[in-house]
């Protein structure tokens, strides 16, 4: 596997690949705009990669998915940040872990994760400190950041299929969990929760990961055109 | 964390509003864990925002920050679209509950009787009683369009709103022939209110901004549109109110007014005119805000942009007026 990352903007953030066959599936090869003055400029090369991977795990399938996750899980947390632009951050986080592995790789102890935690943080104050700089008026921002991404009817129809791809009683779950008047949903839900033997906890629980998908699903859908 | 505490601290985080680092890290040390807590605290808040049930202030964090990142907005949409998917599979109950929202014309093509009626049922009392006497007749629809007709509160356009003489240009005659105007913008106010409530979409802001707008209530109108574009997807006729509301807004206080307010009002429209370079109302209000910015020459080649788009109506005859008074300048 190759990985060329030659002038310092790319970042390592794929979704779906294997390492065992040496194969790609996808690599979003991202330009960093707006975040250009965060970006590391050395050069990412596959030796350091595969020291990162073998530092998540020995097994390379086990260390993408690790990879996968550690990505997944920084990206939600410069989401929670309110950070626009999450995957970046996310992604140059792992960029900048990456660089530094020939010194980690056998200094480090502990989890991976916290060390991508740190960095992350580092990341995070240099990425406020540019936004103090570039966006002085506040009400820019919820102007700005209101791009006309993705076509909403599209959005819909992808929702449509997805919930139609579920099992019966799933669809039916989550399907029933929306429906019934507002002032009522309390006790629509405690009897949807009965209804399905569960615990209101559980039915959010259940909920929550049913959305999870769906959303996943719509992303997919739309992706896929 | 106590459980409850723990509850609390997380809304907080989500919002943005946390202030207790140690805390902090904490909830973003279980997010690198397993974030199943988080993400069903995520879901309610997303819930209680399309409930309504987020206090002011918490409803501009929940815009501000929980909303800044596009996955965000995907995420919210995913609630809003369930919703939908939902009533429609509630064939009975969709019926009898508020019209669809499918722009603010349809959803002012509802008889004007109806206001009447929402009107009592809202009010009640005496307005009810005094509404009764003045029921309309069964049939008769109307647009936010008819609504406003013969109104211009302002210099610079509303999206699809009709030619009229600009209020300051009238003089203290009142423009409106209709004696139930008043009642009825109420009663259409009230319901898109309700729609809003009902559905917190960038659509149904929208729709309401723009009647605060034409009312000439810029602070509710801005509030609303802004909200509308930051739950997006933006439209041009949105934008192009945006910049109209700002712009409006910088007018009717230059003293206090931020000079940030004109260079919004101009990225409003010049954002409008990119989504729909055919669209004459931000292409007419574009060269009134130059103007205002100091930039004559510029506004001059707006308003030759204009006339090229709509060289024959009385929107036109206007522009070509403004030409002229800035070539004379």
């Amino acid at each position: 596997m190759v990985l060329h990352v030659a002038d310092g903007f790319h970042f390592p953030g794929f979704t779906g690949f294997s390492f065992s066959g040496v194969r790609l599936l996808k690599s979003k090869i991202r330009k960093g705009r707006s975040l250009a003055p965060l970006m590391t400029e050395k050069v990412i090369d596959s030796e350091n990669f595969g020291m990162l991977l073998s530092w998540l795990d020995p097994d390379r399938e086990s260390a993408a998915q690790k990879y996968e996750r550690i990505r997944d899980r920084l990206v939600r947390i410069f989401v929670c940040r309110g950070c626009h632009e999450a995957d970046e951050l996310a992604d140059e986080t792992i960029n900048r872990v990456t660089i530094k592995m020939p010194v980690i790789k056998d200094g480090y102890v502990g989890e991976p994760a916290s060390y991508f935690f740190g960095v992350a943080n580092k990341v995070h104050l240099e990425w406020l400190r540019k936004q103090k700089k570039t966006r002085p008026v506040e009400l820019d921002d919820s102007v700005g950041s209101a791009e006309p991404d993705l076509d909403s009817d599209a959005e819909y129809e992808c929702l449509e299929k997805c919930l139609k791809a579920l099992p019966g009683n799933v669809h039916e779950l989550i399907v029933e969990y929306y429906q019934g008047e507002k002032r009522a949903k309390i006790e629509h839900h405690k009897t949807l929760a009965e209804k399905f033997g569960l615990t209101i906890n559980a039915l959010q629980t259940k909920t929550c990961r049913i959305r999870a998908g769906l959303r996943k699903c719509v992303v997919d859908c739309l992706a896929s055109g | 964390m106590e459980n409850l505490d723990g509850r609390r601290s997380i809304r907080e985080y989500l919002l943005g509003i946390l202030e207790d680092q140690s805390i902090k890290s904490q909830i973003e040390e279980k997010l690198l864990a397993d974030d199943g807590e988080i993400s069903t605290a995520e879901d309610e808040l997303i819930e209680q925002y399309l409930d309504d049930e987020l206090s002011p202030a918490d409803r501009k964090h929940f815009i501000n920050h929980f909303l800044a990142a596009p996955q965000r907005k995907q995420q919210f949409r995913v609630h809003q679209n369930l919703r939908k998917y939902a009533a429609s599979q509630e064939p009975a109950r969709a019926v009898s509950e508020a019209p669809s929202h499918k722009g603010w014309r349809r959803f002012f093509l509802i008889p004007a009787l109806s206001y009447a009626l929402v009107f009592v049922v809202v009010l009640g009392g005496g307005y009810g009683i005094l509404l009764l006497t003045k029921t309309y007749p069964p049939g008769v629809e109307t647009t936010v369009a008819d609504l406003y007709k013969g109104d211009r509160p302002f210099d610079s356009r509303i999206v699809d709103l009709d030619y009229a003489l600009p209020s300051t240009q009238r003089g203290d005659k009142d423009p409106a022939k209709d004696p139930n105007r008043d009642l009825k913008r109420r009663a259409a106010l009230l319901l898109l209110e309700k729609a809003v409530r009902d559905k917190r979409t960038a659509e149904s802001l929208y729709d309401l901004g723009k009647a605060y707008l034409a009312e000439g209530n810029l602070p509710d109108a801005t509030r609303y549109f802004e909200e509308a574009a930051t739950l997006g997807p933006v439209s041009a006729r949105l934008m192009s109110d945006l910049g109209t509301a700002y712009f409006e807004a910088w007018k009717k206080d230059r003293a206090s007014a931020k000079p940030e307010m004109l260079d919004k009002s101009l990225q409003s429209l010049e954002r409008a005119i990119e989504l729909d370079p055919r669209l004459l109302e931000p292409r007419f209000n574009r060269p009134l805000v130059l103007e205002a910015k100091g930039s004559r020459e510029q506004a001059k080649q707006a308003w030759r942009e204009y006339l090229q788009l709509d060289p024959n109506s009385k929107w036109a005859e206007e522009a070509a007026r403004n030409l002229q008074h800035l070539e004379e300048q």
